[in-house]
């Protein structure tokens, strides 16, 4: 059902869009952004360093990281507002053994839904950057993805415990994006970035670069645990919501 | 009543602030009856279905249930569904989330009886309100509950769709127990065997519906009689044994007698008596509706 809903309400166009929008764009404009500025007239000299294959990845970890942030999360949030149609909501919950058979699938369909177009944009962005620069190392994209799939399954997580919290998808999906945005503030204070999962969204560009992927793992694992965490958490808050 | 009950509560009490939308409601449900809770608007009935289907939590009191969870059914009074899934999706959803130990085969009956088989690979999305209003007694059935929970099944259709449900309901209750809410008390009374009349959330009676009406309509008679009407009713006003006559409609008479029995012997008699003409005569019909305006008022 979670599939069908991707695909019937086209939500799914609306979040591959974004990804492979920014995997051909990200480094076609990396590529000719020296064109660009040296175009733009009025007597600005601006310096800009010959582009490379870091660059081009980079362009489009930080566009997805955002826009392509901004589409799972509406997704998510419209599929996880379980409540937010009381007529619908008694249908599901008085037939469904637990809430969590109901926010379980959800999580796990917007979450793969979001890999694979994370996956799809940076197939793009490699073939782009390719085609143009240099074929980026190839191990280091794929190691590099997986950190950044897993960082759009937390945002996910994300998305299940503010649907447990509030019942409009509005609602959810602001407060998902509010608490993403706010989370890399916490590096403020010192030892704290390795742990964070929004560090992972950009794992693919520095892995590019030569940083060892064991430099996520805590980030990673918190991210995984969390997400779980907050699925479970969600499905237990809407359980206990009244109708 | 039998010790054999699917629900019961007891003091039930649902306070929302400082408003008691349920006020100590001492609720029972016979295994295997067609139950009627019937209220106006406001009376709480949405409520205590509510806490009854497990979607809401008393503020107080206890509800006791013989049949599990999974077993109970519930169809709230505007069913709304994904307007992408088709009504075979939606019924299988159901039967999936409900009893996945029911065979598929299932969806395609429970369609079949709420008369929607035409259209089950239509999606809902296009549905008529009386076209969602079955779909959500097809996806109530189709699990084959125990205990059905409808709220105001009727509320949204026409004359015909509403005999088609009330048959509907008439059938499950040979199988399932039903506890069904409904302000159209010409409904409750063609199906129900039990009523509950609700007030401001306070259960204001519970038992059979002979006993709610036998015990609170007076005994009388309408005569329709071809003019002059004064003459047939100075004459009846004079008899020991009338209480009343009113004038209900054109050559109409009611006719309130001490009992039924007198009546039955006497008021032909007292009729010819008078010289009136008669057309018809019979027991004036038990009537839900005002038994339900006296206690409600």
């Amino acid at each position: 059902m979670e599939w069908a809903r991707l695909i019937r309400t086209r939500r799914w166009i609306a979040m591959l869009a974004p990804f492979v929008l920014f995997g051909f764009t990200g480094p076609l404009v990396t590529r000719y952004q020296r064109e660009l500025f040296r175009n733009l007239g009025g007597g600005i000299r601006v310096i800009v360093p010959p582009p490379s294959v870091g660059q081009a990845i980079d362009s489009y970890a930080k566009n997805v990281s955002q826009i392509g942030l901004l589409a799972v999360v509406a997704v998510a949030a419209w599929a996880l507002a379980i409540d937010a149609r009381p007529e619908w909501a008694v249908f599901l919950r008085t037939r469904a053994s637990s809430v969590g058979r109901l926010v379980v699938p959800r999580c796990v369909v917007s979450a793969a839904a979001a890999g694979v177009c994370f996956t799809v944009g940076l197939i793009c962005a490699w073939y782009e950057t390719a085609v143009l620069i240099a074929p980026p190392p190839v191990g280091a994209m794929l190691a590099g993805a997986c950190f950044g799939i897993l960082y759009l399954a937390f945002a996910v997580g994300v998305v299940a415990l503010w649907a447990g919290l509030s019942r409009s998808a509005i609602a959810i999906a602001a407060l998902s994006l509010v608490t993403l945005v706010a989370l890399p503030l916490l590096t403020v204070f010192p030892g704290v970035e390795p742990w964070l999962p929004s560090t992972l969204v950009g794992a693919v560009t520095s892995m590019t670069h030569g940083t060892p992927w064991t430099d996520y793992v805590r980030a990673a694992g918190v991210a995984l645990a969390s997400g779980i965490g907050m699925v479970w958490a969600g499905a237990r808050l809407i359980e206990r919501r009244e109708l | 009543m039998s010790d054999r009950f699917l629900v019961e509560t007891r003091g039930l009490v649902k306070a929302y602030g400082g408003v008691r939308a349920l006020d100590g409601v001492n609720l029972r449900v016979e295994d295997g009856s067609v139950y009627g809770l019937v209220g106006p608007n406001g009376a709480g009935k949405t409520t205590l279905l509510g806490i009854l289907a497990g979607l809401r939590r008393p503020t107080s009191g206890t509800v006791r249930t013989t049949v599990p969870r999974e077993r109970v059914a519930v169809m709230p009074d505007t069913p709304r569904f994904e307007p992408w899934l088709t009504a075979f999706e939606v019924v299988d959803l159901a039967r999936s989330l409900a009893a996945p130990e029911v065979p598929s085969s299932e969806v395609d009956r429970a369609l079949e009886q709420t008369g929607l088989a035409d259209v089950a690979g239509r999606r809902v999305g296009g549905f008529s309100r009386g076209m969602l209003q079955r779909l959500g007694l097809a996806a109530t059935i189709v699990s084959r509950p125990r205990l059905l929970l409808l709220d105001e099944p009727c509320a949204a259709l026409d004359p015909a769709g509403r005999k088609e449900v009330l048959d509907l309901v008439i059938r499950l209750g040979r199988s399932s127990t039903v506890l069904f809410s409904s302000h159209i008390l010409s409904d409750v009374q063609r199906v129900c065997d039990t009523v509950g009349v609700l007030r401001e959330g306070r259960l204001l009676f519970e038992g059979s519906l002979d006993a709610l009406l036998v015990d609170r309509v007076r005994p009388a008679f309408v005569v329709r009689v071809r003019p002059p009407l004064d003459p047939v009713v100075a004459a009846l006003r004079g008899q020991a044994w009338v209480r009343s006559v009113e004038t209900t409609g054109a050559g109409e008479l009611r006719v309130e007698v001490r009992s039924l029995e007198e009546g039955e012997r006497e008021l032909a008699g007292s009729l010819a008596r008078a010289g009136a003409r008669v057309i018809a005569l019979e027991p004036e019909a038990a009537d839900l509706e005002a038994v339900f305006l006296e206690m409600t008022a």
